[in-house]
């Protein structure tokens, strides 16, 4: 398997195939951090294209030295926040024009394909805190070190470890009480 | 309740399908971003040329040294060759005697060239460098060097050997690993693979520091390279990507000898390259900060170029010979007014100075915006700073 070092070089490089296969590669994966962390697919959707896009135009800026599926997955968790925060700002403008979560699966174009698992699972993480929710989802779904996650909520280890235990726990008591996955 | 570790896996392993046409559509997308985003190659410096010969790296680190100089050498996968070390292409490299090459400059202008390599040293003693599009040719050996220009029907004559490089082309691998890579705490990374240039497997040579990319191609049977390009290179450096090489090519007859034709202009420059790190040229930058310091310096070369003190203006900026200068700046009237000094940034290929964006009018109404490199040294243990060129075209506001 062609390592990500390689692939960055090569992208770095203006490789097509080497962005291809980045794709290729962590499409699935930031799909599911984005819906898990937004709950919303086409939020989602919309986020990991913006990711990508923005990815492709840093080529000859990209300065990564850490691994890539982690930056990808920062970069997907940051613009998340931002979707988040831009909503909360339109629910308080408008409350009565609140989105449905989950309520467009069968939209034209759409480009996630929303399983019954998928979405159940995203409902039970829908009701975490959101800094539970990205604590587990960023650890336990994009394989994110605490030590990177920490930094990005500018916490310390410790309380990602926490925020990570206790939204496991009330995973793990929605799921059971909820659903069966 | 189900056990932690199963909620783990649950979130790990859930899957999700995409629809297949819009995964396409979102590839296309992001290519599409890419294309546009595909820059041309950062630029060298342009008005005054520093061919090859960095003398600002003072990198002359004894070879014996070098040789034990610990280098962490990275296999990236699995398929690289086991056989492989960089040790051989070393070795294969001590075995050249001529090399003859075909590359492209940053602004992807063609260049031909011919070095004959002293075995002993590793060391370019002869170069041969035609570069048509330019309309230069250069001819040096240790004694002296030629620049023609025929269409421009002028020939500059610089005593002693103006191109040599420290890093040398006969040695140019360990060079540019233990004097580039190694200081820097660079990488260098080992990759086996298809080439579909040559239809073969080759070795590519990844390394990387700060301030320096290449990718080698590497035959896996000589193990010389077959092919450069490199992302980021060493200050001064021309080149862009070297296409095609040949090794120990007999010598055209007469190839380093080079008459001056009959009627042509010739200038005789001194070895300019020896003179950025001279304490005698640039000013002192004690007692001010670095910023201060290019603004200052910006502002005696112009007020010298203004006063038509070309002899002043050359001692901050000793790339440029006074002749040099008089023509650069004699045109369109020569320059009446220094409008403004920018605000400095750095650009990605010039990596011995920032550059500083200036505007000067000329006594023709023309106002230029030019991009002047402030290169610092510290001689002696003291800090100071010279003009080292311009690092991008300057263009025309007025």
């Amino acid at each position: 398997m062609i390592e990500d070092k390689l692939l960055i070089w090569k992208f770095k490089r203006g490789s097509n195939d080497a962005l291809c296969r980045i794709y290729e590669k962590y499409k699935d994966n930031l799909l599911r951090l984005a819906t898990a962390l937004l709950n919303e697919t086409t939020a989602a959707e919309d986020i990991v294209h913006d990711v990508f896009v923005l990815f492709a135009q840093s080529a000859d800026k990209l300065k990564l030295s850490g691994n890539l599926k982690s930056y990808l997955a920062t970069c997907v968790a940051n613009q998340a926040r931002n979707w988040n925060r831009a909503r909360k700002l339109q629910e308080t403008a408008n409350s009565n024009e609140t989105e449905s979560v989950l309520s467009n699966s069968n939209r034209p174009e759409q480009w996630i394909i929303c399983t019954e698992r998928l979405k159940l699972l995203n409902e039970a993480l829908a009701q975490l805190p959101y800094q539970q929710r990205e604590a587990v989802s960023l650890h336990a779904q994009a394989g994110m070190k605490f030590k990177a996650i920490a930094k990005l909520q500018d916490v310390s280890i410790n309380t990602v470890q926490s925020r990570y235990r206790y939204g496991l726990d009330k995973l793990r008591s929605i799921l059971d009480t909820e659903a069966e996955l | 309740m189900r056990p932690e570790k199963n909620i783990e896996k649950l979130i790990k392993n859930i899957d999700i399908d995409t629809n297949s046409e819009t995964d396409k559509a979102v590839l296309e997308d992001i290519l599409k971003a890419f294309e546009t985003s595909k820059k041309p190659a950062s630029i060298k410096p342009n008005i005054w040329r520093i061919i090859m010969k960095n003398p600002i790296t003072k990198l002359a680190t004894a070879a014996t040294l070098i040789l034990i100089a610990v280098l962490t050498i990275t296999l990236l996968d699995h398929t690289a060759t086991p056989a492989y070390a960089i040790e051989q292409t070393i070795e294969a490299m001590k075995n050249i005697a001529t090399v003859h090459f075909f590359a492209t400059d940053w602004q992807d202008r063609e260049i031909e060239t011919w070095i004959k390599v002293n075995p002993e040293t590793g060391e370019n003693d002869y170069h041969y460098i035609n570069e048509p599009e330019l309309g230069q040719i250069s001819i040096s050996s240790p004694e002296i060097t030629h620049f023609y220009h025929p269409k421009e029907n002028k020939v500059r004559i610089v005593e002693g050997q103006a191109l040599r490089s420290d890093i040398r082309f006969g040695r140019y691998i360990e060079d540019i690993v233990y004097k580039v890579i190694e200081p820097e705490n660079g990488e260098i990374q080992i990759i086996k693979e298809y080439d579909p240039n040559t239809e073969k497997e080759v070795i590519i040579l990844l390394a990387e520091s700060r301030n320096y990319e290449m990718e080698a191609f590497i035959d896996p049977k000589t193990k010389l390279p077959i092919r450069i390009n490199f992302a980021r290179a060493i200050p001064g450096q021309i080149i862009k990507s070297v296409d095609e090489i040949y090794y120990n090519e007999p010598l055209p007859e007469g190839l380093f000898d080079f008459e001056i034709p009959e009627g042509v202009e010739v200038i005789r420059e001194q070895s300019l390259l020896s003179v950025i790190d001279d304490p005698n040229y640039g000013i002192s930058v004690e007692g001010i900060t670095k910023d201060e310091a290019r603004v200052k310096i910006i502002r005696e070369f112009w007020h010298n170029v203004i006063n038509k003190n070309f002899e002043s203006a050359h001692m901050l900026l000793p790339l440029a010979s006074i002749e040099r200068l008089k023509e650069a700046f004699g045109k369109l009237g020569g320059a009446v007014e220094l409008i403004s000094i920018g605000e400095p940034f750095e650009k990605d290929n010039i990596n011995f100075g920032i550059l500083t964006p200036v505007q000067v009018r000329f006594s023709d109404g023309t106002i230029l915006e030019l991009y002047q490199i402030t290169h610092f040294r510290t001689i002696n243990g003291k800090l100071s700073c010279v003009l080292a060129g311009e690092g991008q075209k300057s263009k025309r506001i007025e």
